[in-house]
């Protein structure tokens, strides 16, 4: 089977022939926030996406092995071998394009427990995980920022996950994890200097809502109760690493 | 001005980041088990009894030379962190032929006399005092002397390490934590009964608890000392000539030529394009066992006394040869852990030290194949064996083609050993001889690198360090490589007699001939094979893989 050369296409497609299989999808990363927010189109918020990045559980990640060559896609063999029950890569050669396919929990440089939450949207992960995923990053590219600011300034930040943020989810898991408390504390800064150094073309208004959204979902941050291994680490600080290293994989 | 100019302080990653699944952390209690000095270290002490030279400057100079190994094996991770290790390396540099039958035949065949040998230690020491302590003295002996007994443990060693290899490595990386604490603590545990304990005290300890656990004869102590001077046991711990220290090390090596053992797993350690990090890793491994074998051996001269372990040593390896039929007084191996505890007449104490001692083993058991699927998998990617090679079963995540390949071979090898067939025994250090003709292999690579790949090498992070303007990569290659010259010499032409291993041995040149021989058969056989399918081996050889 080819592939479709549009990427959204190819993204609906292969969700909508996994389910055929009873193979379970959900899109994440910046095409999973363009589903979600018109302002992805934006004129200063629009950016390009090279690849498509998926969430599996661990029993669809096998059946993946059959599933994707159908599909058309070739896999990184050295890379499914090594790490293939967390991670695996997947290359669609004709169009030049890349699967990325997380399995169970999402682990970047934080870890989000992703297996009783991955039924809540039928399509993409839900909009705190999307938010979580990349504001997790402890370096953070203009497209990261570019998706973050996008999916705020379309989203209203509340307690549950109905087309909202859901901030008490976030406060949640930065309650139980310092490391993770501390990064997402630093991409809210990140966005709010990004938008007062005039990095992106926003109305005012527009300005106004993304700031009062970030401002509500640090205050439910600060408010959630902490455990007292978690005051323990906050006051080691920064002096240790609080977050694992990232890097990129070289395919050639 | 563009957003993209305006932003500066934002990166670069072009995709979805990856989160390699070890640490250097991780790297370094890999390195640190693989240069064990509970296993492999006691183990080839205990058979240096007949050596002119001192163990301690032996432990301190190899330890010197071998700084130099894993500059080498640090600065050739950080241009290539590929899986695979030395056989990428050589492959990519020296060529597939070279690079496949010294990798092959270096990380995969004679890993099959790895086993027997890992067995060997897992009943000495784990099997036999636990059961000793627990009061099974006649399932304790029969662990330890019986030809059984060892297969038996070389059978057990195949389930524990299948099972570490299907756990993946972010599980292997847990449960080696789990064992380095252990055994750090237990070790802390074993100094401190020797640093408190006094010959007396040590010599009432061995004849009343070596006669209650395993059933020695009074006066086992004097017994042992009489036994070990009749086989020969003089090894000092300080002291000899030059010459004769240096003659120690080609033995001594069995234990810590191997700091570089995870350089194969170097594709999955992340950070691992950073020379100082990975030098480090495994540099920290080198210098921490180093000095910890130094205190281990400065306390066993203080509290049980130099000359009676080693002569202890020597009652036990003249048996275990064959050259006495008369059963050590002590009939168990001479375990200093074991020799500690028995200055407490406590069974909980000395079941529990022992049983956290034995964390030293099962924290390392895993190298003994964890390294090699790697090779084999890398082997297969380039098509020089079959794909099903590298096929990890979906549901247990396992390589059960490369296992059996690994498991199976062992096995019978095993057999050979414990029963002796073909003199095995005597082919002990042969596991270190091939490995470090495969070490050769990557250093002469590393020493060439600079001029047969200047491009790949000067794109990489280690062209940046010179000493008097040569590439440091080349320095440490042709000190590290002297050195393997050396060991090599002494093992093969073994002027002194010393080894055992070398030409005068008709087994061990037959079976080493045979992997090398084995290994160059596969290596023409599906480079033809690949021929009529049309693929060009050469061709691939001619690219880095990808990660």
């Amino acid at each position: 089977m080819t592939t479709l050369p549009d990427l959204e296409e190819e993204m609906l497609r292969l969700v909508s022939e996994a389910q055929k299989e009873d193979i379970f999808l959900r899109v994440l990363g910046g095409l999973a926030i363009k589903v979600h927010s018109p302002h992805a189109n934006h004129r200063s918020l629009e950016r390009k996406y090279p690849d498509i990045d998926f969430v599996t559980d661990k029993s669809s990640a096998k059946k993946l092995l059959d599933f994707l060559p159908e599909m058309g896609y070739t896999p990184n063999k050295t890379f499914n071998t090594l790490s293939g029950d967390r991670r695996q890569l997947w290359y669609d050669e004709e169009q030049g394009r890349q699967i990325d396919i997380f399995i169970g929990d999402f682990t970047m440089c934080h870890t989000l427990p992703l297996a009783d939450r991955l039924e809540v949207e039928p399509l993409t992960l839900p909009l705190a995980e999307l938010f979580l995923s990349k504001a997790q990053i402890v370096e953070l590219n203009r497209k990261d920022i570019l998706d973050l600011l996008a999916l705020i300034l379309d989203h209203e930040v509340g307690p549950s996950d109905q087309e909202t943020v859901n901030s008490t989810l976030i406060a949640g898991l930065c309650a139980k994890d310092w490391g993770l408390y501390t990064t997402v504390s630093m991409t809210l800064q990140k966005l709010r200097d990004f938008l007062d150094e005039g990095n992106v073309d926003l109305e005012e208004a527009e300005v106004q809502t993304v700031k009062r959204r970030l401002v509500a979902i640090e205050k439910a941050l600060d408010e959630a109760p902490k455990s007292m291994g978690w005051k323990m680490r906050a006051r080691v600080g920064t002096r240790v690493r609080w977050y694992e290293e990232v890097e990129e994989v070289q395919r050639t | 001005m563009s957003g993209e100019a305006r932003d500066t302080t934002l990166f670069l990653r072009k995709a979805t980041g990856l989160v390699r699944s070890w640490s250097v952390f991780d790297a370094f209690i890999y390195a640190f088990f693989s240069i064990n000095l509970i296993t492999l270290g006691l183990y080839s002490f205990s058979q240096m009894y007949y050596f002119e030279g001192g163990l301690l400057p032996a432990l301190l100079i190899s330890g010197a030379f071998i700084i130099f190994e894993v500059v080498v094996y640090a600065a050739l991770i950080a241009v290539m962190p590929r899986a695979g290790g030395d056989y990428v390396w050589q492959s990519r540099i020296l060529g597939g032929g070279i690079g496949f039958v010294l990798a092959v035949t270096g990380w995969w065949f004679i890993l099959w006399l790895w086993v027997p040998l890992y067995s060997d230690m897992l009943r000495q020491l784990f099997f036999t005092p636990l059961l000793g302590i627990l009061g099974a003295t006649s399932a304790a002996l029969w662990f330890s002397e019986t030809a059984l007994g060892l297969f038996v443990s070389a059978v057990i060693v195949c389930v524990i390490v299948a099972i570490y290899i299907a756990i993946g490595m972010k599980w292997y990386s847990r449960i080696q934590k789990w064992c380095f604490w252990i055994s750090v603590g237990a070790l802390v545990v074993v100094f401190a009964f020797l640093l408190f304990g006094t010959q007396t005290s040590f010599k009432e300890g061995l004849e009343t608890q070596a006669t209650a656990l395993f059933g020695a004869s009074p006066g086992v102590y004097d017994a042992t000392v009489a036994a070990g001077q009749e086989a020969g046991a003089m090894t000092p711990l300080w002291g000899g000539t030059l010459g004769a220290v240096f003659l120690a090390i080609p033995y001594m090596v069995f234990f810590n030529l191997w700091p570089n053992w995870g350089a194969t797993l170097y594709g999955e350690v992340r950070g691992a394009t950073d020379f100082k990090r990975n030098f480090w890793g495994m540099g920290w491994a080198l210098i921490a066992t180093t000095i910890l074998g130094g205190v281990f051996f400065l306390l066993i001269s203080k509290t049980i006394s130099w000359d009676w372990y080693m002569n202890a040593n020597g009652a036990w390896w003249n048996f275990r040869w064959g050259y006495t039929d008369q059963t050590p007084p002590l009939p168990v191996w001479p375990y200093p852990a074991l020799l500690a505890v028995f200055m407490t007449p406590s069974r909980i104490i000395q079941f529990i030290v022992i049983l956290a001692m034995s964390a030293w083993w099962f924290g390392w058991s895993g190298t003994v194949f964890l390294s090699s699927t790697r090779v084999i998998f890398a082997a297969a990617f380039d098509r020089l064996l079959p794909e099903k090679v590298a096929e990890v079963e979906p549901r247990t995540r396992t390589p059960i083609v490369a296992l059996v390949l690994m498991v199976v071979p062992s096995l019978l090898v095993s057999a050979l050993f414990a029963w002796n067939v073909f003199n095995f025994q005597t082919l002990t250090l042969c596991s270190t001889l091939v490995i470090a003709v495969t070490y050769l292999g990557s250093t002469i690579a590393a020493i060439l690198l600079p001029y047969i790949k200047p491009d790949l090498y000067k794109a990489s992070p280690i062209a940046k360090y010179k000493i008097l303007g040569i590439p440091l990569i080349t320095v440490a290659g042709v000190i590290f490589g002297g050195f393997l010259g050396f060991l090599l010499y002494q093992w093969l032409f073994d002027p002194n007699g010393l080894y055992g291993i070398g030409l005068s041995n008709i087994s061990s040149v037959i079976y080493m001939l045979a992997m090398y021989l084995l290994a160059l058969a596969i290596y023409l056989g599906f480079k033809w094979w690949r021929r009529r399918e049309g693929i060009d081996i050469n061709k691939i050889y001619e690219e880095i893989p990808v990660e």
